[in-house]
């Protein structure tokens, strides 16, 4: 299985690669929100963590790229969020802006493994 | 010829293999080596055999509690208690049980960082007298108690409820208080004696300065749970000079 993970903090990329390798999940890095866009086509790609923040292109510009696809693989994509700043928007509003959920940061890693490992085949 | 500093090692006992992956990409580059023990078992079992520097504990285990651990393991380093557990009695529990620290999970990664890297700084504390009051220390007691509103600070401290604490939180604008106190904590404490408060005031005073963030709620039951300490050992002594 692979996910994708955009994010531009090192140390988040570092451990989630360190994080999933274990888990037998490949583990792709978007530094920021070009980079998602080549990325997130990537054939048997499963799942998408999105910073809210990213560079280049925000995390809402990018889940609007990702939701207007004409390609059924990318825009069924289970998207999820991520933030520190969750004060302003609920989960609810990241869902209605297209995203599968919310993840908060500082990021609950074990939770995230086992919310991850659901989408095993 | 360079010779390398020795590198220092952590022994993280947690039941999650995540977290020991976590903490494995996060020292990477660093000098610390971290071993991993799955249950309260297999740490004892290390900590028989191999000195470390600092212990990382998880508070819950399916067989045991770190509260318990704590209790009767012998250990000759520091242990910082990591926890998602949001109960202050559980935080207070294992710091009266002579953890060092407790670090919220999920964590902060500059945050914990920080925290191991303070805490290996540290000498060893296993020799630690704590507040011992001898005649001299108690003699300069008496005159501070006289004159000194810190130990009315203090005795305010430790007669609070724990839900006044979380008043209190709101009342640390710019954590200015909190830093006049940790700052106050370093400077008398060498007057008492009393190592662990001022242990605790320079840590408190060292992550301001290092502008690490930090938990309101955990360094103020810190704090209190110190204070209480403290107030206790005061009134015992109070009452062996009545009765002399």
């Amino acid at each position: 299985m692979t996910i994708l993970i955009a994010e531009d903090s090192p140390v988040v990329q570092k451990v989630a690669a360190k994080v999933f390798n274990f888990q037998k999940i490949n583990v792709l890095v978007a530094r920021n929100g070009q980079e998602l866009k080549e990325k997130v086509a990537t054939p048997g790609l499963r799942l998408v963590f999105l910073d809210i923040q990213i560079p280049i292109a925000d995390g809402f510009e990018c889940i609007t790229f990702i939701r207007d696809s004409a390609d059924q693989a990318i825009n069924q994509l289970p998207v999820y969020a991520m933030t520190g700043n969750a004060a302003n928007l609920s989960e609810a509003d990241y869902i209605a802006k297209g995203f599968t959920g919310l993840i908060q940061k500082p990021i609950d890693y074990d939770k995230l493994v086992q919310m991850v490992l659901q989408y095993r085949d | 010829m360079n010779t390398l500093p020795k590198s220092q090692s952590i022994l993280l006992i947690d039941d999650s293999i995540t977290q020991y992956l976590m903490l494995q990409a996060l020292v990477k580059g660093k000098n610390w080596q971290i071993a991993h023990a799955s249950s309260l078992e297999v740490a004892q079992e290390r900590l028989e055999a191999i000195t470390y520097d600092l212990i990382l504990l998880d508070l819950h285990f399916p067989t045991g509690s770190a509260t318990q651990f704590l209790v009767q393991t012998k250990r000759t380093c520091p242990v910082v208690v990591v926890t998602g557990s949001s109960e202050p009695d559980k935080w207070l529990a294992v710091l009266q049980e002579g953890a060092s620290d407790l670090v919220l999970k999920p964590f902060n990664f500059v945050a914990l960082t920080q925290r191991i890297q303070f805490w290996l700084s540290q000498e060893d504390l296993s020799n630690d007298p704590g507040s011992t009051f001898d005649q001299i220390e108690a003699q300069k007691l008496i005159s501070l108690m006289g004159a000194g509103d810190w130990l009315q600070t203090v005795s305010l401290f430790a007669d609070i409820s724990r839900d006044a604490l979380k008043q209190l939180k709101l009342n640390f604008p710019n954590h200015e208080d909190l830093k006049r106190l940790a700052h106050t904590m370093k400077g008398e404490a060498p007057i008492f004696g009393a190592k662990q408060l001022g242990f605790h005031g320079k840590r408190i005073e060292r992550m301001f300065n290092a502008t690490v963030p930090i938990d309101f709620e955990v360094e103020l039951t810190i704090l209190h749970t110190l204070f209480q300490a403290w107030e206790v050992q005061r009134l015992a002594w109070s009452k062996t000079q009545l009765t002399q």
